[in-house]
């Protein structure tokens, strides 16, 4: 296991492809942490630099405090799965968990003991003697998790490991995912493009765009409290309200004020605030809709309301703009009523400006 | 919405051709549709090689070939051929010939192959260039060569003497001694048909998947390892069939042989389709006995075929 330290990183293709920007952080050794973001922001370049399979532009990487930038991949002690499984075609299950193990010329006998283990953890030891093509892509995926958990590796790095499984597979895998952490505790570093996988399944998660790092916090954190515009809209399904307006003020109180519709702010907001363009988000699940439009609540008109299982999604119009709530699915709510909406003023969020970096606003 | 249900017998094929079910049923548009090609194939193919058969059990002389007669004598071409000495030592010339060409075509459209598949800078001028022997005309190749290997006046030769490694006198009549001139027509032969190898192997290298590479780096693979866990094991089932292919070719070839050497010297070249061409064609004008001949090597073939064929079961099985 190992501490991962980012010293400046940076990978650029070409001449003035900057895929990632500069890395300058650290990864606490035996924690699951996910690099998200969308796709092309520069999280695989991220990862392949950890491998040694891309050679940073500068920057160093450390593994604790032995400095790994130059090595190679098997220098490292690190071991990967890879979006597409990488299995070897042409060798048997047991043959791909073991190979790593031969190159090392580890003794056979310690080899068997090794692959039975991890057939038995990893509920594979049906398929030892099938190729790969023989496999479901479940089993396929479970096979490049072994062959990557076999040699024990200081640090186990995951390329989008379970975007090829179908939707149900991809939920029940990732749980395995979190169960296989808890149980061999190895530092884990996970690039997904899927939000949800990320916050699900790390103790902390690194949200990137265009190459540079947005946020980086435990899930709740980055969750409950967006540092930009980019990371508010990014994280959470459906995503962040957000509704483009301007700061004033009222007899000493600060309000947020569109198409006048006024929203009032808790003073924790604003005292920071000094642009006068701003976006107030608000997550959908944050809204409570209200039948009467009376005077503390934010007039609305339901454009549709969609069911979704366990809860509804109602897409609302306020002064011109759509915005959605998130309700029980027995919200009496339909389309075309119109309602009052109550936005929780502890939830709400204030982004110092309109473009994709604006910050967000905080108390103190 | 509603999407208008296609009937189960009703096909594309109906559609697309616009006939309608009432004029021409399926299961007959397949046939109608193939049997153009059919025809051709059962003249172009099958038909000389039933005349061949059936010409290697008979006398067949050029009046016979003519009126297409011809009288039949059982084996005898088939006796004659085995007690043949000059079959016989055709046939190992052939085997020979075509057992070290394709080997060797192999082994050099790989290399070239692995290297070509390299980025460098006017890797696509190279890439063309390796082409260029085998879309050269046989004739202007064989021309090129022989003067290459001309005693008096060959680039060969003058290469040696500038080395200082044989004296003028010496010059080397390449293709006039049995020992070089069979290494010569191998040379030539492999000269012209390696770029074959390297466009086949090239093309599947190509698609063998980056990250297969990437994963054996982590796990410890050098680079030897990773050609031959790898590369080797991927491209394995291409290098099966162009040595099968390649064989057969190889075996069945022709023109570079007879341009180069007819043959000769002292039959070191003598493989079995110069045989076929001096016994049928050349001298005796012995159509039968030549048809006999090809009719063995055509079997020899076929045996090679389904030995290849049982192998790629077995591995299919695997
Ligand atoms: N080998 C490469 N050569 C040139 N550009 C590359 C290469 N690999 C990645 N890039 C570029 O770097 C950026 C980040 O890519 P990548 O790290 O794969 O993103 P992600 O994994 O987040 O989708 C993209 O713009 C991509 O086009
Ligand atoms: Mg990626």
């Amino acid at each position: 296991m190992a501490r991962v330290r980012f010293d400046k990183l940076r990978k650029v293709f070409g001449r003035d492809v900057v895929a990632v920007a500069g890395l300058d952080f650290e990864i606490a050794d035996g924690s699951f942490v996910s690099l998200v973001g969308p796709s092309g922001c520069g999280k695989s370049t991220a990862l392949r630099m950890i491998a040694g399979l891309e050679e940073p532009t500068s920057g160093r990487l450390l593994f604790d405090d032995r400095d790994v930038t130059g090595l190679e991949p098997r220098d490292r002690d690190i071991a990967m799965v890879f979006q597409s499984y990488a299995l070897y075609p042409h060798m048997s299950v047991r043959e791909n968990l073991e190979y790593g193990l031969r190159k090392r010329r580890v003794p056979a006998a310690e080899r068997d003991q090794r692959v039975a283990r991890i057939a038995a953890m990893l509920h594979i030891e049906p398929f030892l003697e099938r190729k790969p093509r023989q496999l479901s892509g479940g089993q396929r995926q479970r096979v490049a998790l072994g062959r990557a958990l076999i040699r024990d590796p200081e640090v186990f790095l995951l390329d989008e490991p379970l975007s090829n499984l179908d939707a149900k597979l991809r939920v029940h895998m990732r749980a395995e995912l979190a169960t296989l952490h808890a149980r061999v505790g190895t530092t884990m570093i996970y690039v997904t493009h899927d939000q949800l996988e990320a916050m699900t399944l790390s103790d902390r998660i690194v949200v990137m765009s265009q190459g540079v790092v947005q946020q980086i916090g435990p899930p709740e954190e980055v969750y409950a409290r967006p540092a930009n515009r980019f990371v508010a809209e990014f994280i959470g399904t459906p995503s962040m309200n957000l509704m483009a307006g301007e700061l004033d003020e009222e007899g000493g109180k600060a309000r947020f004020r569109r198409n006048g519709v006024t929203v009032p702010l808790p003073d924790s907001l604003t005292a920071a605030a000094d642009a006068r363009q701003v976006l107030l988000g608000i997550r959908p699940e944050d809204i409570r809709i209200t039948a009467d439009s009376g005077e503390a609540t934010i007039p609305a008109q339901v454009a549709v309301a969609e069911l979704a299982g366990a809860e509804k999604y109602i897409y609302l119009d306020v002064a011109g703009m759509q915005i959605i709530a998130r309700t029980d699915a027995d919200s009496p709510v339909r389309g075309g009523d119109r309602v009052g909406l109550h936005f929780r003023p502890d939830r709400l969020h204030l982004f110092d400006g309109t473009s994709d970096e604006a910050k967000a606003i905080r108390a103190g | 919405m509603t999407v208008e249900a296609a009937s189960p017998q009703e096909t594309v094929a109906t559609r697309v051709a616009g006939i309608g079910r009432t004029l021409i049923p399926d299961r007959w548009l397949g046939l109608v549709l193939l049997a153009p090609s059919a025809v051709v194939f059962l003249l172009l193919l099958i038909y000389p090689l039933l005349y061949g058969i059936w010409t290697s059990f008979h006398s067949v002389d050029i009046l016979d070939l003519a009126s297409g007669g011809g009288s039949f004598v059982g084996f005898d071409n088939y006796l004659w051929l085995l007690q043949n000495a000059q079959f016989w030592h055709a046939l190992k010339t052939s085997t020979l010939y075509a057992g070290i060409v394709v080997t060797l075509q192999i082994v050099l459209g790989t290399a070239v192959a692995l290297l070509l598949h390299q980025s460098f800078k006017g890797r696509a001028f190279v890439r063309g260039l390796v082409l260029f022997p085998y879309m050269m005309p046989v004739v202007a190749v064989i021309l090129v060569w022989m003067l290459l290997y001309n005693a008096l006046f060959g680039a060969i030769n003058y290469i040696l003497f500038s080395l200082g490694l044989i004296s003028r006198i010496d010059a080397i009549a390449w293709l006039s001694q049995p020992d070089s001139a069979f290494a010569g027509v191998v040379l030539v032969s492999l000269w012209k048909y390696f770029p074959f190898v390297v466009v086949i192997v090239l093309a599947r290298l190509q698609v063998i998947p980056q990250d297969l590479y990437e994963a054996a780096r982590i796990d410890g693979a050098g680079a030897w390892s990773r050609f031959v866990d790898i590369t080797l094991r991927e491209i394995k089932d291409v290098l099966i069939v162009i040595a099968l292919l390649r064989t057969i070719f190889m075996f069945n070839n022709f023109e570079v042989v007879f341009l180069l050497t007819h043959g000769g010297p002292m039959q070191a070249t003598l493989t079995l389709p110069i045989l076929v061409y001096e016994t049928a064609l050349d001298g005796d004008r012995a159509f039968g006995r030549g048809s006999a001949i090809a009719v063995v090597m055509f079997g020899l073939l076929m045996m090679t075929m389904m030995v290849y064929f049982r192998f790629l079961r077995r591995e299919d099985r695997q």
